[in-house]
């Protein structure tokens, strides 16, 4: 009887979870699918049916992937018949939602990528982090969002990261961005403390014990 | 005399050198079922390395030592010693840089005690009949490790265990003993290994 209730409960709950969000977005499928739908509208050149069906999108979805792609395809369609001023906007929403994005010649024509390039240095800066040694860790809000040497398009203003060299103290840094400009942030570790210095304080104290010992 | 110099010239030597002023204030409890309490104060002096000031003394007498002729009694204890203490940085650990704010430690120290404290005591003549009060001091080497929780920026709780070797002090005809201490404390001054650029 006892077991038969634990089985009853372990379905339920199985059942449950399958129906969250968490295991199975019905939500975001649905998102792609009418994602593809509208770029088929795009290419078959129905724009009216496409520019609704890509705002409907950004309505809709809940991917930041998604709902950005959502608004270049509509930038790209509003260019398509002619209306830039519709186009930018939607390219300017598409680079806050993303700003390293950029557009595969695959996909789109030249003139459209060309369009694209002119208007992101307006909104975007690199930032070109490097340190000594290499590879060590770039975190914001701790999260890794790369390693060094590490250059990223970003938005304009102040970002505080952490850089993580393993064997190193972590060294706080800020960086400031500001559009249509590169920002260099060097960071050298090497004139930290490190594995090395706390070994050469290990010989120091281990000394020490013994010359108070012999004294 | 070569102890002395020594001792001097280091401590002026990390005087020099000492960052933040890390100061613990402590109580703790000692295998001789005792209670003590405490202060150590120092810095770091190079990388890893920290150089503290400790002095405790007994809060409770120690049974075993004790006696109600003042002259005879030496239930309490009282020290000041020198520690080189040693941080572990657990934080250059692979994936473990979040835990700077734990510093675990190991210590080493040298130093001076007196087993009372009274006026009477401090006359007490030794085997050559010399009342000089430096006959009574008993000198002691402290090892130990500890680990320091900093709870803020320059706030910690500071863990600490060591083994106290006292030695023999012929003067005063007494063995030589050993104890260890337990001790839990606050400390003040920044650890914090993070660096802001």
């Amino acid at each position: 009887m006892k077991n038969k209730k634990i089985i009853i409960a372990f379905f339920q709950i199985t059942i449950l979870l399958l129906s969250s969000p968490y295991f199975f977005s019905q939500e975001k499928i649905e998102s792609k699918e009418d994602f593809n739908m509208c770029k088929n509208y795009y290419k078959s050149g129905e724009y009216d049916k496409a520019i609704k069906c890509f705002s409907d999108v950004i309505w809709k979805a809940t991917n930041t992937n998604l709902i950005t792609n959502a608004h270049v395809y509509l930038g790209l369609t509003y260019y398509t018949i002619g209306d830039r001023q519709q186009a930018r906007n939607h390219l300017i929403s598409a680079i806050g939602l993303k700003p390293d994005k950029y557009l595969d010649q695959v996909d789109f024509s030249a003139d459209f990528i060309n369009f694209f390039r002119d208007i992101k240095p307006e909104f975007v800066g690199i930032g070109y982090i490097e340190s000594t040694p290499p590879n060590a860790f770039v975190y914001h809000n701790n999260k890794i969002i790369g390693a060094t040497p590490f250059k990223k398009e970003l938005l304009p203003g102040e970002f505080s990261l952490t850089i993580v060299k393993w064997g190193y103290p972590p060294i706080e840094a800020n960086i400031n961005i500001m559009n249509n400009e590169i920002t260099n942030l060097s960071i050298d570790f090497s004139k930290q403390k490190s594995w090395k210095t706390f070994f050469r304080s290990s010989f120091v104290v281990i000394a020490l014990h013994y010359i108070l010992k012999l004294l | 005399m070569k102890k002395t110099l020594f001792i001097l010239v280091t401590i002026f030597f990390a005087i020099s050198l000492a960052r933040p002023e890390n100061l613990t204030l402590y109580t703790g409890r000692a295998t001789t079922q005792v209670s003590l309490a405490g202060v150590s104060v120092g810095g770091d002096i190079w990388h890893f390395l920290g150089m503290h000031i400790d002095m405790f003394k007994y809060i409770k007498p120690d049974e075993t030592l004790y006696s109600g002729v003042p002259i005879e009694n030496r239930g309490d204890f009282a020290g000041a010693s020198l520690n080189f203490v040693l941080k572990i940085p657990l934080h250059l650990i692979p994936y473990l840089h979040r835990l700077e704010f734990i510093q675990p430690y190991f210590s080493t120290g040298y130093g001076f005690g007196l087993e009372n404290l009274a006026g009477e005591y401090l006359k007490k003549p030794d085997k050559d009949g010399n009342t000089i009060f430096l006959s009574k001091l008993i000198q002691y080497d402290s090892f130990g490790c500890g680990l320091i929780v900093m709870l803020t920026e320059n706030f910690g709780i500071k863990f600490d265990y060591r083994k106290l070797s006292l030695s023999e002090n012929e003067k005063m005809v007494y063995n030589s003993r050993s104890f260890k201490r337990f001790s839990i404390g606050i400390c003040f001054g920044s650890y914090k290994d993070k660096i802001k650029k």
